[in-house]
């Protein structure tokens, strides 16, 4: 799974937008809106598993947006104007960082041990520090120097927050901005090294997960270089990295991102022998024992009902290929 | 109609008032009496150019898909809590009925005021929703545009002098520019009215450069956070001092944040807001006329209809006083 999950389509998820609204309303009670979202998680977590997912995410409820959430328990940012994500007609609050950064408390939400206790492997999952420094701007007593530098200062935040995770099953940090349309490989250069120094002595498995745009051999190669245990590829945007990993000869696992979520306006259910198929062509270059098949980006761009059959999707195509 | 320095205008919505429900795009009465008072209060304020509030409107994109017959499907977050339902084009698109034409002329025949005619634009319809008919973007983006096109020129034939194509979502494929502007051509070309695009909530630096191009007389666009940012820390700011969208447009600059819980600009912000406009976009004399006042974006989104007003107020005062020096 890849970032937020649909929040309304249920009864619990319904609840909680109600509640939600009218605690901006003034009217609310947060320890209600607490309580559930802490249902919403479970049946998501349930939802996932018995779809035969096997390592689901917690479904992210309580973010406002998939870029800049972690920001909200940092010191020395503010949050400006609403801008989109990428291509889609979500948004994000841009973060404006005033003062030298600090993690003030965990960034990782209560609802991550709600989902812990359904199913000990759901995985947590971040925005990668380059995303969100793509997405933040200096301002006014910013001790950063550009977005490198503070692309760095968040990779040490991370890294703060890696330290006390010890035993989760993976920690995944989505990194849309690296394959973002118009991304040169000079851009993210600094991407290894960055991860080497925010992950280097952690005893924590890790993924990089990219989406919402397509690769050139330089980029992929950079990707595939990270010091992680799992890369995410979006199979959905471009097709043709399969083409590229066969020149690469990498023969690893990846995560395979070939369930089209709807970013790009697409509602279709896929079929799933078609995608058994897909995924099966790829044995020349992957090593499928060891990789994960997954949506290409967060199924929040559909409604529930389809993001459900999605997910059902993924599960019968993982047993279709167990088999 | 001759126009005041730094003419003023709306985006289009307003807060609903309470009696106001369940709209889908029908102009039932309680939208109507709605729409009387809005256009009342716009014309005590002298705005000089009036927006209708769009009272009746559900989704500036669902309704088009709920006025041609097509599915809508559940809910979609947009941000946080804010969510949408999107529709499904899932068949040919034809238009059979107008969807805006009796709106446009219930609120003109309230003013003696110019009402702007207020579109939303094929780009922005076709990426609002999903689609499972059409094979390539381009049939999508164009067929989107044959309706709003026919639907702008029976606004025209209705009076309609100001016809604003709405396009939020401009920014969103940027690397799609050419079809965004081919699309919208096909909407403007040869309407013989003024003609406006609304552009917001987008990474406006990466197609900044083909805004000169594209098929309107004025782009609207949002502008009050990257003001506050100043030119020395707003990119979009800067390119538009190194080149000034008014050598090529009118531009309406949007000096009212609308989101919701942003509380009313004091008048002094909203002056500064200006001046800093017109440093940037106006180096000329003959450029600071082109330059049109109004807020960000529609002030639905700011929900708290008081809010809104006053918001309205400052914005006009602001004006006032930059006008009379």
């Amino acid at each position: 799974m890849v970032g937020p999950y649909p929040r309304v389509g249920s009864k619990s998820g319904d609840s909680l937008r109600k509640e939600l609204n009218k605690l901006y309303e003034g009217t609310g009670d947060k320890e209600r809106v607490r309580a559930l979202g802490k249902d919403l998680t479970e049946e998501i977590v349930r939802e996932m598993i018995s779809a035969s997912i096997e390592m689901p995410n917690y479904g992210l409820v309580d973010v406002h947006d998939e870029l800049t959430w972690p920001l909200e328990h940092v010191h020395g940012v503010e949050f400006g104007g609403m801008k989109k994500i990428f291509h889609t007609n979500t948004h994000y609050k841009e973060a404006i960082v005033v003062d030298r950064i600090r993690r003030e408390e965990s960034l990782l939400s209560d609802l991550y041990r709600a989902a812990l206790e359904v199913h000990p492997a759901v995985k947590v999952e971040f925005p990668g520090p380059y995303t969100m420094a793509k997405h933040s701007v200096l301002g006014k007593g910013s001790p950063y120097g550009g977005l490198d530098e503070l692309a760095e200062a968040y990779a040490k935040l991370f890294r703060e927050e890696l330290a006390t995770l010890k035993g989760v099953p993976l920690v995944q940090f989505n990194e849309p901005s690296a394959i973002a349309p118009g991304t040169e490989a000079e851009k993210v250069r600094m991407l290894p090294e960055l991860y080497s120094s925010m992950l280097s002595g952690l005893d924590v498995p890790t993924a990089v997960w990219t989406f919402y745009g397509k690769y050139s051999p330089e980029v992929l190669e950079i990707l595939l270089s990270l010091p992680v245990d799992v890369v995410g590829l979006d199979f959905v945007w471009d097709p043709e990295v399969a083409t590229l990993l066969r020149k690469l000869s990498e023969n690893r696992g990846i995560g395979i991102g070939m369930i089209d979520s709807g970013d790009q306006g697409r509602i279709q259910i896929e079929d799933s022998k078609k995608i058994v198929a897909k995924l099966s062509s790829l044995g020349d270059c992957v090593n499928l024992d060891e990789s994960f098949l997954s949506c290409n980006a967060s199924l929040e761009h559909l409604p529930r009902d389809y993001a459900r059959k999605k997910v059902a999707l993924i599960g019968e195509v993982t047993r279709r290929m167990n088999k | 109609m001759k126009l005041p320095f730094l003419p003023t205008t709306g985006v289009g919505s307003f807060p609903k008032p309470d009696y106001v429900t369940g709209a889908k795009g029908d102009l039932d009465e309680n939208s109507r009496e709605a729409t009387r008072e809005f256009i009342k209060r716009q014309e005590d304020l002298d705005i000089d150019v009036l927006v209708d509030g769009e009272f009746y409107r559900g989704d500036m994109a669902t309704d088009y898909y709920r006025a041609l017959g097509l599915p809508i499907a559940d809910w979609t977050r947009s941000y946080d809590n804010r969510f949408w339902k999107k529709g499904i084009v899932d068949r040919p698109l034809r238009r059979t009925a107008p969807i805006q034409l009796y709106q446009f002329e219930f609120a003109q025949g309230l003013t003696e005021k110019p009402v702007k005619a207020i579109l939303t634009g094929p780009t922005t319809l076709a990426n609002w929703g999903f689609n499972s008919h059409y094979e390539s973007r381009e049939d999508l983006v164009f067929s989107w545009a044959e309706i709003v096109r026919e639907e702008a020129m029976d606004l025209v034939k209705a009076g309609a002098k100001y016809v604003q194509v709405d396009e939020p979502a401009v920014a969103e494929r940027y690397w799609e520019t050419d079809l965004f502007r081919e699309g919208l051509r096909r909407v403007t070309e040869r309407l013989g009215v003024y003609t406006i695009t609304h552009v917001c909530y987008g990474e406006f630096p990466l197609v900044y450069p083909d805004m000169p191009k594209l098929p309107v007389d004025q782009i609207d666009i949002e502008l009050a956070s990257e003001l506050d940012l100043g030119s020395e820390r707003s990119t979009l700011l800067q390119m538009m001092k190194k080149d000034p969208l008014t050598k090529y447009k009118d531009v309406a600059v949007g000096v009212i944040d609308v989101r919701p819980g942003v509380g009313v600009e004091d008048i002094g912000t909203v002056k500064k807001r200006i001046e800093t406009a017109l440093e940037v976009l106006a180096p000329t004399d003959e450029a600071s006329k082109r330059i049109w006042i109004d807020p960000d974006c529609g002030f639905r989104t700011t929900k708290n209809r008081e809010i809104s007003y006053r918001k309205m107020e400052v914005m006009m005062e602001a004006v006032r006083q930059i006008r009379s020096r």
